[in-house]
């Protein structure tokens, strides 16, 4: 049976509380998750006040400051500070995003809550390990497959054909899509989830690709594909605005004309 | 089922199926649409009837055949949908083949007996055999 509840060793507890120094201004108070697996019992919450006035305007520069000047022990991956690598993706009051690109400003809540993505085993903080999600993403072989001998200059498309990459191209793979999904949540073994699966029809889309037939045959499955209940979480955190459930739609679709045909030669 | 899946670098292998169960998923939502109005419209005009009014209706053969075709397609259309949920949360491969299997026979039964009525009520026959009931 799938996992309602959260299993011993999982339920954060209170942690410590960072108070802001004496005549501070613009405090601005983060709820931070805690936990090193090698060393901890259970995860913790700590509490951090930050002064807004001493940091940038993002939730990363606050995370960079707390571990800078409060607490050096606390984990987190930046790498870009610009929406590009999708390396700081973690969930801010209850939403997958990238704080680099979230500003503290846009946060209603009167404490901000930084947790680490969902349903992901947590390396330690806001770490995750995300190894099974990379591997599901080599899985659909995100590269060009063509039967044509390699050209000696790029290979040419229109620019109507190039168009149809558009929206497809960006994805960033910071996950924020995949862990926000409870179809990815349950069955995150089966399901590649949206992130894969949008990739996987960035390829199947790209007029220059000759593999189609053979990448819908590999997404052809119960639950690799058809998990996907339309939930729409994806599209909805994408931080880069994306639509992985159209990608995913379009997909389906392209599966069905795959059925009529078959239907058709074999009539 | 997932119970026989294999895996290649921890990802599932793709068993090759699929596509047509979720075209007969749409296509029996598609046609519930209307026989959900229809049966809704009819119950609708059936309310307060007297009862040779209720079995003059259902003696006629387009709305027999009409309710047997929707009882199947919505019972068809809930075994699936059961069994989409079924697959999501039980994990075990033997619960959920058992589970899937008791729920396909449930709706199954179910579907039987609604056209074993629906055929009673088209005949003219009192809706249960004689010695079940009054």
């Amino acid at each position: 049976m799938v996992q309602l509840t959260l299993p011993r060793g999982s339920k954060p507890t209170t942690g410590k509380v960072h108070k802001a120094p004496e005549g501070a201004t613009n405090v601005k108070t983060y709820k931070v998750y805690r936990y090193d697996p090698e060393v901890d019992s259970d995860p913790r919450w700590d509490v951090f006040e930050v002064s807004a006035d001493d940091h940038g305007p993002m939730l990363l520069d606050a995370l960079i400051h707390i571990k800078n000047t409060i607490d050096p022990t606390l984990a987190f991956r930046r790498s870009c500070r610009e929406g590009i690598c999708g390396s700081c993706s973690m969930t801010i009051d209850g939403r997958n995003t990238l704080s680099c690109t979230k500003g503290w400003e846009e946060c209603s809540s009167s404490t901000i809550t930084i947790a680490p993505l969902p349903h992901q085993p947590v390396v330690k903080d806001l770490v995750t390990d995300l190894s099974l999600f990379y591997a599901q993403y080599d899985s659909i072989q995100p590269y060009l497959q063509s039967d044509e001998p390699d050209p000696t200059t790029e290979r040419l498309q229109s620019p109507e054909d190039r168009e149809k990459l558009d929206g497809l191209y960006e994805c960033i793979l910071c996950a924020c899509c995949s862990t926000s999904c409870p179809s990815y949540w349950w069955n995150q073994k089966d399901y590649l989830g949206p992130a894969a699966l949008l990739q996987s029809y960035r390829w199947i889309a790209d007029s220059r690709d000759d593999a189609t037939q053979k990448r819908l045959d590999d997404l052809e499955d119960p639950f690799k594909l058809y998990r996907c209940h339309t939930i729409m979480n994806c599209t909805q955190v994408c931080p880069k605005g994306l639509n992985p459930a159209k990608a995913i739609a379009e997909t389906k679709k392209l599966m069905v004309s795959r059925e009529r045909n078959k239907a058709k030669a074999s009539a | 089922m997932s119970g026989y899946a294999q895996y290649k670098n921890r990802v599932k292998i793709s068993e090759r199926y699929g596509a047509r169960e979720w075209v007969v998923e749409r296509v029996a939502l598609l046609l519930l649409m209307p026989l959900g109005v229809w049966a809704a419209f009819s119950a609708f005009t059936l309310t307060g009837a007297d009862y040779d009014t209720a079995t003059a209706w259902f003696a006629s053969p387009f709305n027999a055949v009409l309710l047997g075709v929707t009882a199947v397609v919505f019972l068809g259309y809930i075994s699936l949908a059961w069994k989409v949920i079924i697959e999501d949360y039980i994990h075990r491969p033997g619960n959920k083949a058992l589970l899937i299997g008791l729920s396909n026979l449930i709706f199954l039964v179910l579907a039987a007996t609604s056209i074993f009525f629906i055929t009673r009520l088209a005949l003219g026959s009192a809706p249960l055999p004689a010695g079940f009931g009054a």
